[in-house]
């Protein structure tokens, strides 16, 4: 089991780079949040990844053993959506649209992420730190994001200085 | 558990879409115009303050609308902050030039530091040093 969780993990990595490499199409529509399809994406590879165990642990095990392999595959799926994130969230700082088209798309994909893991979690007790760790990745990278949005508008402000604002708020 | 519980909601504004490039003009130089000569004697009416204030006011009609109500309001916290920290930088870096000497022509003047840049910048980066050790905590 442990050979084919690390391959899944390569797998979902895959993916994973993926989605966050297709071309960033924001969605503007007036007076609503600018969103891409960011966080749809990821929400229907982490619905595919659990969907194929699911599967393949139908009557192939114990209840227990189950809930245990849920939590191994948790813990990969959130290594590898950390690293994911980590690599490339600053790709997205390029304008202040995509700044703030990606603030939304992070909220968003927290919002998913719990409310996928709503079921699991309330039938097992481990899951809940995992899943916490997960969806804190993307809600504090929500927020990094909409603080920088400052950056772009005293830039407008000191024209002329051209001097480049250290980003401070990547943490 | 739900996402939004650590983050304060707001009320969603609505204001009309405006291109922030647009009026790329209005903010041009801004800051070296805060706190300089003509600041002091000439635009005394606080031209320059009003000019930050709509070039703020025009960004931040589009972020109202554009941003997710709880992630607004981070971004405004932090543009607040900014406001402060861009008035003090300027005074510090426009402040070359400035005190007349008691006794001498009014128009004489010595300056206050060497380099009123290098101290902004110094005090800048002395601020996110400081910073870099509290804002892990705060949040």
């Amino acid at each position: 089991m442990k050979m084919r969780l690390a391959s899944l993990g390569a797998q979902l990595t895959t993916w994973l780079n993926n989605a966050y490499a297709a071309p960033y199409v924001i969605n503007s529509i007036p007076n609503q949040p600018l969103m891409s399809a960011l966080s749809v994406d990821l929400k229907s590879i982490l619905r595919m990844n659990y969907n194929v165990v699911n599967e393949q642990l139908k009557g192939s095990c114990k209840t227990d053993n189950v809930s245990e392999i849920l939590v191994l595959l948790t813990n990969v799926v959130l290594q590898c959506l950390r690293t994911t994130q980590e690599n490339h969230k600053g790709a997205f700082n390029l304008d202040l649209n995509s700044l703030v088209c990606s603030a939304n798309d992070f909220l968003s994909i927290a919002n998913c992420i719990e409310d996928f893991f709503e079921d699991m979690v309330a039938s097992n007790d481990l899951l809940s730190p995992l899943v916490e760790a997960m969806s804190s990745i993307f809600t504090d990278d929500a927020i990094s994001a909409a603080r920088s949005t400052h950056l772009y508008i005293f830039e407008c402000i000191t024209e002329g200085e051209d001097e480049s604002q250290p980003s401070h708020n990547t943490t | 558990m739900r996402t939004s519980h650590n983050l304060v909601t707001t009320q969603h504004k609505n204001s009309e879409i405006t291109d922030p490039n647009s009026n790329f003009s209005l903010g041009a130089e801004l800051a070296s115009k805060l706190f300089s000569n003509s600041w002091e004697t000439v635009q005394t009416s606080n031209e320059i303050a009003k000019s930050i204030v709509l070039t703020i006011r025009d960004f931040d009609g589009d972020l109202s609308t554009q941003l997710e109500a709880p992630l607004y309001w981070k971004s405004f916290q932090e543009q607040i902050r900014a406001t402060v920290q861009f008035y003090v930088k300027t005074f510090v870096a426009n402040s070359e030039g400035w005190g007349a000497v008691e006794g001498e022509d009014e128009d004489v003047r010595t300056n206050v530091f060497v380099s009123g840049e290098k101290v902004s910048e110094r005090s800048e980066r002395a601020l996110m040093k400081t910073r870099n050790i509290y804002e892990p905590r705060l949040n």
